[in-house]
């Protein structure tokens, strides 16, 4: 999860910083950690079980959005942290 | 958006385009964890098999589709449609690798996808007045 975000936010940084998409180091290594975490996920994936993937995808989400509104001082609103709620609710629910 | 604009982009097009993304994207976890059944002699031989290539060839089909499906709708559109996979995920757990997956963790998918879903109309709803989001 942590790649993942990592990742996202290096993206994100590329593209405020340099107009040349594909020949931005931020891109190179954002692009560079997404391929490892697929091969990462494969050995976690030998660990756990399928189902828990579920919780990887939400909880990526979770924080990338958490972390732009720390990092890059994103606004956000009452729906936003109704559904930032939700999602937490969910990963509750889904791990009782 | 107006609920008219949003009724626009529902078409039929979109909805084979979404429905590709999300079986391809639901087939490359499949694939990957199939592919690790297989006995491996050495540490990288997981990454070797068809079926991780054939995973591999799955996440390249869904992003092509994703490409494609974002020319023609809203991405609060399609990423709130695309939380979808968790509940397709949790039904190919159960069908086809036998996990245990209740009721319970169907409602927690649906809270995820309920989730997702407010936070992106929230910032869609942000960008349309204006708003740095």
């Amino acid at each position: 999860m942590a790649m993942t975000v990592w990742a996202q936010l290096l993206l994100k940084t590329g593209a405020l910083k340099s107009k040349k998409l594909l020949l931005n180091a931020y891109v190179f290594f954002g692009y560079a950690l997404f391929v490892a975490t697929i091969l990462v996920n494969g050995y976690l994936m030998q660990r756990f079980e399928l189902k828990y993937f579920s919780l990887i995808f939400a909880g990526n989400y979770l924080l990338t959005n958490v972390c732009a509104v720390l990092l890059f001082k994103e606004s956000v609103t009452r729906n936003y942290y109704a559904g930032l709620a939700c999602i937490v609710a969910g990963l509750v629910v889904f791990n009782l | 958006m107006r609920a008219s604009a949003y009724k626009q982009q529902l078409t039929a097009k979109n909805f084979a385009l979404l429905g590709m993304s999300l079986g391809a994207q639901t087939a490359s976890v499949f694939f990957i964890k199939y592919g690790l059944y297989i006995k491996a002699p050495f540490i990288l031989m997981p990454f070797l098999t068809r079926y991780w290539l054939l995973g591999i060839l799955c996440i390249a089909v869904q992003a092509v589709c994703w490409q494609k499906l974002l020319r023609a709708v809203d991405l609060s559109l399609a990423y709130a449609a695309c939380s979808i996979f968790v509940i397709l995920n949790l039904i190919v757990c159960r069908l086809a690798f036998a996990e245990t997956v209740t009721l319970q963790h169907f409602a927690g998918g649906v809270l995820l996808c309920v989730g997702v879903t407010i936070i992106v109309f929230s910032k869609k709803i942000q960008y349309q007045q204006g708003t740095k989001a």
